[in-house]
């Protein structure tokens, strides 16, 4: 599991995530991504294009990291889950509390004055 | 060639983080040699990582080690996954049924593991025999 962060030019961290948010893969990433994506303010947008899988645990970094942006003020859009991604974040209800778009203009300006 | 299918397929971990590495390239070669659809392993994969993560984070006293036994069987046009364990007693088809969240704040984040078991699998047994947890998921396969 990797990912990469590139802050876009109205101020946006992008960060594409790539590989499997299982156990193992967010154990890998767990304290960096946090560090990075969920310490300041600045709105976030996740792309999940590149990740196949995902479990509850990976769930949890999402949530816990979408959390501590909101009580900065700051805000955590999803873009692009595979379809098999997609259903458990619908399963699991994770697309009613944050939302989850297809294209990147719209995640933008979802986060637009933020 | 593809290799022939087998009558089933077993793979022995120990109840370590590290363990679980070995799981999902295990998931990958059965599905290939059944010849299984990419949604429903998927539908394993997530099954079994939820199952796995929660034995090996709870099932034992820290420094006790263990094997978890995972076994895969294709009956007709089913699936049938044994996981057994000789951890503490659990059922975590006991567990109340998740109320999910309405707002970033109220999110409870443990729990959501047996709920997407629950979902995932089509029917799902416990039981609890010579002193294992035994839990059998059936996964019914698409016919074409």
């Amino acid at each position: 599991m990797t990912f990469d962060i590139k802050i876009l030019d109205n101020g946006i961290k992008y960060v594409k995530l790539v590989g499997r948010l299982d156990r193992v893969g967010t154990n890998a990433i767990d304290n960096t991504f946090t560090f990075q994506v969920a310490t300041t303010k600045a709105p976030v947008i996740i792309d999940l294009s590149e990740v196949e899988f995902l479990a509850s645990i990976g769930i949890r970094l999402l949530l816990s990291n979408a959390r501590a942006l909101e009580n900065r003020t700051g805000k955590l859009v999803l873009l692009q889950p595979t379809a098999a991604v997609k259903d458990v974040l619908s399963v699991a209800g994770v697309d009613q509390l944050l939302e989850v778009y297809d294209d990147l203009e719209a995640a933008q300006l979802a986060l637009s004055g933020i | 060639m593809a290799p022939m299918p087998q009558a089933s397929y077993t793979l022995t971990l120990e109840n370590t983080t590290a363990s679980l590495e070995s799981l999902a390239p295990w998931i990958q070669t059965v599905a290939q040699q059944l010849s299984l659809t990419a949604e429903t392993t998927f539908r394993i994969d997530l099954i079994l990582a939820e199952v796995i993560t929660n034995i090996v984070e709870y099932a034992y006293s820290p420094g006790q080690f263990n094997p978890i036994l995972i076994k895969i069987k294709q009956q007709a046009n089913q699936l049938v996954i044994e996981v057994q364990d000789q951890g503490i007693p659990f059922d975590p088809l006991q567990a109340p049924p998740v109320t999910l969240p309405t707002t970033l704040q109220s999110a409870n984040i443990g729990g959501l593991g047996i709920h997407l078991l629950r979902h995932y699998s089509d029917e799902c047994f416990y039981q609890r025999l010579n002193d294992q947890n035994q839990l059998t998921i059936i996964i019914h396969l698409p016919t074409d």
